[in-house]
């Protein structure tokens, strides 16, 4: 019965609901209206100084980055010198250890032209990191029914080893894209 | 009932409240015991709403149940009631009080016969009259599906037609 079902659903909107108290406009006022308590801005300075955190957390993370690419890139090239920056790639390791999970996948083809090489002595001659750009998103709201903040992190780090024999260089990009959530205070 | 999409720009609470004040309290009302805290939930939950959510994105509507809902949930802890909670609080309501006075007979009976349905079925009643939510969003209010909810809303029209039938031709 959508017809009938309509002419009730049009009756309960004709029916008017009191309105609150006077009191309660009178609280609202004097909580709306008073300026910003001291617990505000505790909480403000709260929220401000806890985003700070997250974000030189962040920062920090992003900046070891590079060096535990270079920790990883040691076994998976096969060195056999641990001092940096020497880099002593084997060829015939580098096929053997095709290493297609791991974060130096996407340097696949650059592996493959140095295990073209019988032998050969890199060094490390440039390892460079951008500065890494925020980009702060809209807030989102999660199941639980709390919002957050996304906060986006970019940068690149490119790296270049060069065998001072051959001259032959290897070159290493790698853009990195990581996001953030900073919890927003509602209540 | 007045849209509530000018909520997160306005900047004067006064008049917004003028405007959603009585619909909220009606459904604030769906969730406390008496008027008095229908007030106490309403009164904390539009602060909350007002100064911490108005500027979130996503509808402000649901936003503003949401708050009232949780507001009303924590007086309900705060005060040991949570064994009584809501078919409790259905239980001894004159619903009539809620509105304000009818001359139409068919609109003061359909006032005092919504104290006559269950609980369930008339905070879906109150939350899509009222609070202007979609099936869907009732459902994440109250944690059922969106059928469910449909389901309430229909048994809920099918009581209330049946209640005016019987108080005007008795």
């Amino acid at each position: 019965m959508p017809d009938q079902d309509d002419d009730i659903a049009l009756a309960l909107s004709a029916l008017r609901p009191r309105p609150p108290g006077p009191s309660v406009e009178r609280a609202l006022a004097e909580r709306l209206d008073a300026p910003p308590a001291p617990r505000s801005n505790v909480i403000l300075w709260f929220s401000g100084l806890t985003a700070a955190a997250c974000l030189a957390l962040a920062f920090l993370v992003l900046q070891q980055g590079p060096v535990e690419r270079q920790a990883l890139a040691a076994p998976l090239l096969s060195v056999a010198d641990e001092a940096v920056p020497v880099l002593r790639v084997e060829a015939r390791s580098l096929r053997a250890k095709e290493v297609a999970a791991s974060p130096l996948a996407p340097a696949a083809a650059t592996r493959s032209a140095a295990a073209t090489l019988p032998e050969a002595n890199y060094r490390l001659v440039s390892a460079h990191a951008s500065p890494a750009s925020l980009e702060l998103l809209e807030p989102v709201r999660l199941r639980d029914g709390t919002y957050v903040r996304p906060v986006r992190l970019r940068r690149d780090h490119s790296m270049q080893w060069e065998d001072p024999r051959s001259k032959a260089r290897l070159v290493r990009y790698l853009p990195e894209e990581s996001t953030l959530l900073l919890p927003l205070e509602t209540y | 009932m007045a849209e509530m999409s000018d909520a997160p720009v306005s900047a004067d609470w006064r008049a917004w409240f003028a405007d959603h004040g009585p619909r909220l309290r009606m459904i604030a009302r769906q969730w406390t015991r008496s008027e008095a805290d229908a007030d106490d939930v309403l009164q904390e939950a539009f602060i909350r709403f007002w100064k911490h959510q108005r500027h979130l994105p996503g509808d402000p509507n649901a936003l503003v149940v949401t708050s009232i809902r949780r507001a009303a949930l924590d007086l309900i802890r705060s005060s040991d009631r949570r064994a009584v909670r809501e078919k409790a609080v259905a239980a001894d309501t004159e619903t009539v009080g809620w509105f304000e006075p009818e001359a139409d007979p068919r609109l003061r009976a359909l006032a005092e016969s919504l104290g006559r349905l269950p609980a369930e079925q008339r905070e879906v009643v109150a939350l899509k009259t009222w609070g202007g939510l979609t099936f869907d969003q009732i459902g994440e209010q109250l944690t059922i599906s969106s059928n469910t909810a449909a389901s309430r809303w229909r048994y809920a029209m099918e009581s209330l037609r049946r209640l005016i039938t019987a108080r005007t031709h008795a």
